[in-house]
């Protein structure tokens, strides 16, 4: 299990910063390395004002030949299965990857606090990664143990950074 | 805003609050008075500019002032009558390999509210957003860079340092923090490697004086990694004065240093009227950066590239708020954080100084290998004028010349060489003169080769400046004031530790229909490496063409370990030294005018600016590469070189035996027990073995 926490700090306000991520991650899509697309495939706007989304990224990563030739196209990609609070400062969220699905366990929070006496906010990004080591078949089984650790080491690190980049990227969508 | 008579106070307690040492400190040197003053001037503006440190990489560091103090500093300043307070800073280096260290997030992950516990509202500015003008005179090491406008009209001006030790300068107080007022983010490119920083410190302060400076030297940060490694001890002091440099003098005194020890230093004006209250006695357990450590870490700043990239591997961060932007760098900080923890004093120390010893070897072992071999790799030397034409009497310019012709005539009765040069000793200088003729004339020679520039043109030049002096009617420079930077000479000096040549010259230049001249005279050697450098150049019509003479008298400073063997006492060695050096010295020189002539540019290396401030840090071009490697291989070249290896030959070869070591032998093929005489002289058959021997192991895991 690999945990992971990142902050990002924005000069722009927790309720406009909140609601772009929620609502328009359609529009953070092209500004964000090699995510192809983003679409919402289920919201439920619940009666308290939370929300319930899905949302489908499409990834198109550069991989090594021989990786492309293991992973399909339509693999490339998870479900992004999110809770809202009605007051926008949380959203508790599950990754569910096409590629070696129930393998991989993802899951997390993500808060948004005012920061900078009320000018900016700061997200606050945690969560924890697991590769099931049962699940690499194709690795040979003295080599799993180390495989999960590089796994979970550089997904561990590269989660933080796409999450960066969408605050980032919502925080210049606001203008 | 300054009054008269410097003031400081040392205030320690250790049973007293943190609020009350300042409120203490600030009582004892007046500071209500002198607010009071400033606040009440014609045309202030009422605002209170507070610069912190606020440089640390974890909230509660000891290496940034408390950020509670200085609110409750805000409050004070709020009670004494301020209209409005803003702290203001800018972004760090740092801001290139860290995450959040942009001002604003920065202050808030250090722990800065925005509101003071009284609940009065304060702003952080970023004083780069408002550097438009330059309010440094043009013979100022600052000349040219913007200051902010916020911090120019303020009517209080206050720095609040953190009592801290620092690798490179001893210690890092209130001269440090108040070059966080500068623009660029790039700071010890800017101010430290391109400039000289005791100069930039004087050109801010005499620009934009500093009223008050305080060191929170509550927790205080020692040891001998200074702030890249710091280690927190309970000094419970406040110091406070009415000029930075005084707060300064009193910090190192009360760390135990001279205050020289810092490349920001300069005296504060002497006066017998200082009002001094506590004790400058030194703290008790500090512990100092070793000078052996501090020079090692000026060693290594000389290299852009090497400090640019070691900066984020030994800074201790706290990475949950300032994660590392290169995953190798974080994973590389990691790492070498075990091996350098300063709570270890007996293992963290050594290895941390060791470490630097390295690095700084490694740097000067670069810059050696790029002045003999890389001469395009160095950066150019961005050296302001360090005279002002107002340091130069009248009386001393028609004496240029002459002083140079006679100089000249020691030379009478020295055989030129066969390619024109002579030469000989006198009073340890070297005279001597060089000689070529250009078949053009000197109208378009002159046109395209300005006399007065003609030392820039000369082999091995990397930086400098000229200041016209006066001019003639037609806008020639008949006077100039020049600064000339060289390589080490000779170049191979570099290797033993020798520095760049730094001159300092006062320069006259005639203008006649068939003759120009120009004689140049040694003011002085900023850096000592030179007792003298005079000449001069003539461009002289000949017939149809132009013949260029040079005449110089230079005695350089050698490095100790060449100045150790004295080569007079091997004369012909010597003699053929000096002759090839100043061979080389000709020639290129001559060379240099011709490309002049031809429009071409001469000069070495390449501009400082597009070496540390625009460039990405090397480990991000290192990513770049292997982003740009990862776009443009083939899919199938992990298939490739797989194929190279034939890993799934039927006849992939078995060995004959396996030895203890595991060594896996092979018996020769046929072809291999070819007579000697017919084996081809790369001998491919043993390549092919090893090959195969691989493939064997690679395919036995494949």
């Amino acid at each position: 299990m690999k945990p992971f926490q990142t902050i990002v700090g924005v000069r722009k306000p927790l309720p406009d910063l909140a609601a772009t991520v929620r609502d328009r991650l359609a529009d953070i899509a092209p500004a964000l390395t090699d995510v192809s697309s983003i679409v919402v495939i289920q919201r439920e706007d619940r009666a308290d004002g939370s929300a319930q989304l899905v949302n489908e990224w499409r990834v198109d990563p550069k991989l090594p030949g021989p990786v492309k030739q293991a992973i399909s196209q339509d693999m490339l990609g998870w479900n992004d299965h999110a809770v809202w609070t009605a007051d926008l400062i949380e959203c508790v969220w599950r990754i569910e990857p096409f590629f070696m699905p129930g393998a991989i366990h993802c899951a997390g929070t993500t808060r948004f606090e005012p920061a900078m006496g009320g000018r900016g906010t700061k997200a606050i990004f945690s969560g924890e990664f697991e590769v099931d080591a049962a699940a690499l078949t194709k690795v040979p089984a003295s080599l799993r143990g180390a495989a999960v650790s590089a796994v979970e080491t550089v997904v561990g690190s590269m989660i933080p950074r796409n999450f960066r980049k969408t605050i980032e990227a919502a925080a210049e969508l606001l203008g | 805003m300054t009054s008269a008579a410097p003031s400081l106070a040392i205030v320690t307690d250790a049973a007293a609050n943190p609020a009350d040492l300042l409120d203490s400190a600030a009582t004892a040197i007046g500071f209500a008075s002198s607010i009071e003053q400033a606040f009440s001037k014609t045309g202030s503006n009422g605002q209170a500019v507070v610069v912190p440190a606020i440089d640390g990489f974890a909230a509660g560091s000891p290496t940034i002032a408390d950020p509670a103090l200085v609110e409750h500093l805000i409050d004070l300043l709020y009670d004494l009558g301020a209209k409005s307070v803003v702290l203001g800073t800018t972004e760090g280096s740092d801001a290139l390999w860290a995450e959040n260290r942009d001002v604003f997030m920065r202050a808030d992950l250090l722990g800065y509210r925005y509101v003071t516990p009284a609940g009065r509202d304060y702003d952080i500015v970023d004083l780069s957003d408002d550097a438009e003008d330059s309010p440094f005179a043009a013979d100022s090491a600052l000349a040219g860079i913007p200051l902010s406008t916020t911090w120019r009209e303020a009517a209080l001006r206050v720095v609040f340092a953190a009592n801290r030790t620092d690798a490179a300068d001893g210690y890092a107080l209130a001269l440090h923090t108040l070059l966080s007022v500068l623009p660029g983010r790039d700071k010890e490119s800017l101010y430290v490697r391109q400039r000289d920083p005791g100069a930039v410190v004087h050109a801010l302060l005499s620009a934009t004086p500093v009223d008050v400076a305080f060191i929170d030297a509550v927790v205080s940060s020692h040891g001998h990694g200074g702030s890249a490694r710091p280690l927190s001890i309970e000094t419970r002091t406040i110091v406070a004065a009415n000029d930075p440099r005084v707060a300064d003098q009193a910090g190192a005194l009360k760390m135990g240093l001279d205050p020289q020890v810092s490349r920001l230093w300069y005296a504060p004006p002497a006066s017998d009227e200082t009002r001094t209250s506590g004790s400058l006695l030194p703290y008790e357990g500090w512990i100092n950066v070793t000078p052996a450590a501090r020079d090692a870490v000026r060693r290594r700043q000389k290299d852009a590239a090497l400090d640019r990239s070691v900066g984020p591997l030994l800074q201790q961060v706290d990475t949950s708020l300032f994660p590392l932007r290169n995953e190798a760098n974080a994973r590389l900080n990691e790492w070498l954080s075990s091996f350098l923890s300063m709570e270890d004093i007996a293992s963290g120390r050594e290895t941390f100084a060791f470490l630097e010893m390295v690095l700084a070897q490694l740097a000067e072992a670069r810059s050696a290998w790029q002045i003999m071999f890389a001469k395009d790799a160095i950066a150019h030397k961005p050296a302001a004028l360090n005279v002002s034409p107002h340091d130069i009497d009248e009386a001393e310019w028609p004496k240029v010349a002459p002083a140079i012709a006679s100089q000249r005539a020691l030379l009478n009765g020295c055989t030129a060489d066969a390619e024109g040069l002579r030469w000989r000793m006198v009073d340890g200088a070297v005279l001597f003169d060089c000689i070529r003729r250009y078949p053009v004339s000197l109208d378009a020679f002159a046109a395209a080769v300005p006399i007065h520039r003609t030392i820039q043109f000369m082999n091995d030049y990397i930086g400098g400046e000229a200041v016209t002096v006066a001019s003639d009617d037609s806008g020639r420079v008949t006077r100039q004031l020049e600064r000339n930077l060289y390589l080490p000479q000779p170049n191979f000096t570099a290797l033993l530790g020798g520095d760049v040549i730094d001159v300092t010259k006062i320069e006259t230049v005639s203008y006649g229909t068939d003759r120009q001249a120009m004689a140049w005279q040694t003011l002085f050697s900023a850096n000592d490496s030179a007792l003298a450098d005079d000449g001069m150049v003539e461009f002289a019509e000949v017939g149809e063409d132009t013949v260029v003479t040079i005449f110089a008298r230079q005695h350089f400073r050698q490095p100790p370990l060449v100045e150790a063997f004295d080569l007079t006492l091997l004369p012909d060695l010597h003699a053929w030294l000096i002759t090839d050096a100043y061979r080389r010295f000709a020639s290129r020189t001559f060379a240099n005018l011709e490309a002049v002539l031809e429009g071409r540019d001469v000069r070495i290396g390449k501009p400082a600016a597009e070496v540390d401030i625009d460039e990405p840090l090397p480990i991000d071009g290192l990513l770049t590469l292997a982003e740009r490697l990862r776009d443009e291989l083939p899919d199938d070249w992990i298939e490739g070189l797989r194929g190279r290896f034939d890993w799934n030959r039927s006849d992939q070869p078995v060995p004959d035996r396996v030895d203890a070591d595991g060594f896996q032998h092979f018996k020769p093929t046929a072809r291999q027990k070819a007579p000697v005489s017919d084996r081809p002289v790369l001998r491919p058959w043993l390549l092919d073995d090893v090959s195969r021997a691989l493939a064997a192991e690679l395919g036995r895991h494949g």
